[in-house]
């Protein structure tokens, strides 16, 4: 039985400490993907708002 | 409901300012859904988000959707029941995601096809008879699936809140939270999905571990696991001793691990919109903290829930635990209530509504999600290729929003009149399998077997509905069959006990795979349909028709 309350002390530990650090990469670095998405879906916009009137 | 119970659960420390966390944090998704509207104008934009989600924004979204407040419930109802033993599930389930993610198994090749759904692969590889039963068949397996999810992530929003369950909480609550989902995923499509989630991802992701720290600093981190040790001894660490769990359950949940992330629908969705084949991988192997995370904390809340429940609320003890010695003697409340009424005595006011703010974030990404996945489903993969005329871009996105509304309909009298009682997680299993023990055959095959023909394909989608005899009344029929009718020994203890749920689905996926092998061998499909293997040297390009508005 000690091996598993240790194993699943440790992993619960190291799940955690990983999670955290992810939480902040991914709210730090996803904020520029939105950015870079609406950018480029806004410019495909554009550009069948452009076709629609050249039709 | 008893005096007793009713009393118990309004004993929470919920308070206006707590409301007002929360009502401020639903305005904020609602408005972002409105906003981004004006971008859902093609079929890839609507339901692949323009196939330009980056790597970041690909694991928020991933894990908002796989994070809900279902599976937060019925975690920690195993937690509750099962100790640490539960968090085998969790491990198993990062470490298959992060194989996933490095060898690029399934996701990658079906990215590179370019198909915005799974059964639309079908038609690519199989046929479109196929696509049109795989699509039935998903659907019908999905809806159901998320049948539940409703009521019970209001249950929690109920009981976290200590409105009254015997008014008309719930199913205000329930009519609110589904408008609100419905209303910014029928404007935006899987843009407001996806930028909602990520938004969600940021509360959730403090919010969860806030929770985590808070419970293990108010019981304390060595009274935890003595009280454990104490009260369910090996059993409540080894998942290999019968009880709860068992080596044959072990192996059916890391099968459930693979197709959680690499088969099921809603998570191949978000792979699907993924900007490259790099993404995906990175995706994948960032997501195995996710997809660990989504399981391990709510069991920890669980056991969390299980200590302070025997340490420090004996008023609770007679309500979640047995007092008789009767065989057939059940607990007075659901262990599915330990989390919320943990919580809301637990936590301070302020956090609370910061808590209730993340699982009702939890709650509306799955739901989003799911709401588009199975509606966009029935659009491309069930009515357009059966319409002889072509349907444009704006009926399908139009049919697609009508059929979210639809699908919402539904869950809400789904879960206003369908009583779920203990077996939540039963019902999901049995109704994700009717769909997931066949696709994995097909995408499996389909991708890495040359020979796999389309009569094989359309059976193994068949024969995958033998997981439905996961299902306890099934089973007992089952068993009563082979004992009476011919006359096999299946020993003396009770049916529901001679057979588990785990053992008949992992002979449900056998069974489908051999039907898979053994009629594409006997009925293999003409030259004309062969198709070359998916690897990463001859991966097909997206044809411009999808990029315009999805194949047929």
């Amino acid at each position: 039985m000690t091996f598993w309350i240790l194993l699943w002390k440790l992993l619960f530990v190291l799940t955690i400490a990983v999670f955290a650090e992810m939480a902040v990469l991914v709210t730090w670095f996803g904020a520029g993907d939105i950015w870079r998405l609406l950018q480029r879906l806004g410019g495909e916009e554009d550009r069948s708002e452009q076709s629609a009137s050249d039709d | 409901m008893s005096e007793n119970v009713q009393q118990a659960i309004s004993q929470t420390n919920f308070s206006p300012l707590d409301w007002g966390i929360v009502v401020c944090y639903l305005m904020i998704s609602l408005v972002i859904g409105l906003l981004v509207k004006k971008y859902a104008s093609t079929m890839t934009a609507y339901i692949g988000a323009g196939r330009g989600v980056g790597t970041w924004l690909g694991i928020a979204t991933m894990t908002g959707t796989e994070l809900g407040l279902i599976t937060v419930m019925y975690s920690a109802e195993k937690g509750f029941k099962g100790g640490f033993a539960a968090f085998h599930i969790a491990v198993l389930a990062g470490v298959v995601t992060l194989l996933v993610g490095v060898t690029g198994f399934i996701v990658v090749p079906l990215r590179a096809h370019g198909v915005l759904t799974i059964p639309e692969y079908y038609e690519l590889r199989y046929g479109r008879d196929t696509r049109v039963l795989g699509g039935c068949v998903l659907a019908f397996g999905g809806i159901l699936n998320m049948g539940l999810f409703l009521k019970i992530g209001s249950m929690f929003i109920v009981g976290i809140t200590g409105l009254s369950h015997d008014g008309v909480a719930l199913p205000l609550v329930m009519t609110g939270l589904l408008t609100l989902v419905l209303v910014y995923t029928v404007l935006g499509g899987m843009i407001s999905v996806i930028i909602t989630d990520y938004i969600q991802f940021v509360v959730l992701s403090g919010g969860i571990i806030l929770t985590t720290l808070w419970g293990i600093h108010q019981l304390g981190w060595a009274t935890i696991f003595e009280t454990m040790i104490q009260q369910k001894g090996e059993k409540g660490f080894n998942p290999f001793l019968e009880g709860e769990f068992g080596t044959e359950y072990v192996v059916w949940m890391a099968f459930l691990g693979l197709i959680g992330c690499a088969v099921w629908p809603t998570a191949v969705a978000r792979a699907l919109a993924m900007e490259s084949k790099e993404a995906v991988k990175r995706q994948y192997m960032w997501s195995s903290v996710s997809f660990t995370i989504r399981f391990m904390i709510p069991y920890f809340w669980g056991i969390c829930a299980f200590v302070f429940i025997v340490t420090q609320a004996p008023d609770l003890q007679e309500l979640f635990f047995v007092q008789d010695s009767s065989p057939d003697a059940k607990p007075e409340l659901s262990a599915l209530y330990a989390l919320p009424v943990y919580l809301g005595r637990l936590l301070p006011v302020g956090v609370i509504g910061l808590i209730s703010a993340a699982m009702i974030a939890a709650f509306m990404s799955t739901h989003d999600s799911y709401l588009l996945c199975w509606s966009s489903v029935i659009t491309q993969d069930i009515i357009a290729p059966l319409r002889r005329k072509p349907l444009s871009v704006r009926q399908r996105v139009n049919l697609t929003r009508l059929l979210i509304v639809v699908i919402g309909i539904y869950i809400l009298a789904w879960g206003l009149f369908y009583e779920g009682g203990d077996a939540i997680w039963d019902y999901m299993a049995i109704t994700g399998a009717i769909y997931f023990t066949g696709a994995f055959a097909l995408l499996a095959g389909g991708l890495y077997w040359k020979r796999a023909s389309r009569w094989g394909a359309n059976c193994a989608l068949l024969a995958g509905a033998s997981a439905l005899f996961g299902l306890e009344p099934l089973r007992v029929l089952l068993v009563n069959f082979g004992r009476r009718g011919l006359g096999l020994n299946l020993g003396t203890g009770a049916a529901k006990d001679v057979l588990s749920s785990a053992q008949v689905g992992i002979a449900s996926v056998l069974l489908t795979g051999l039907v898979f092998v053994v009629v594409s061998l006997l009925v293999p499909d003409s030259a004309r349909r062969s198709q070359p293997l998916a690897t990463e040297e001859n991966e097909p390009e997206l044809s411009s028709k999808e990029q315009e508005g999805g194949s047929q």
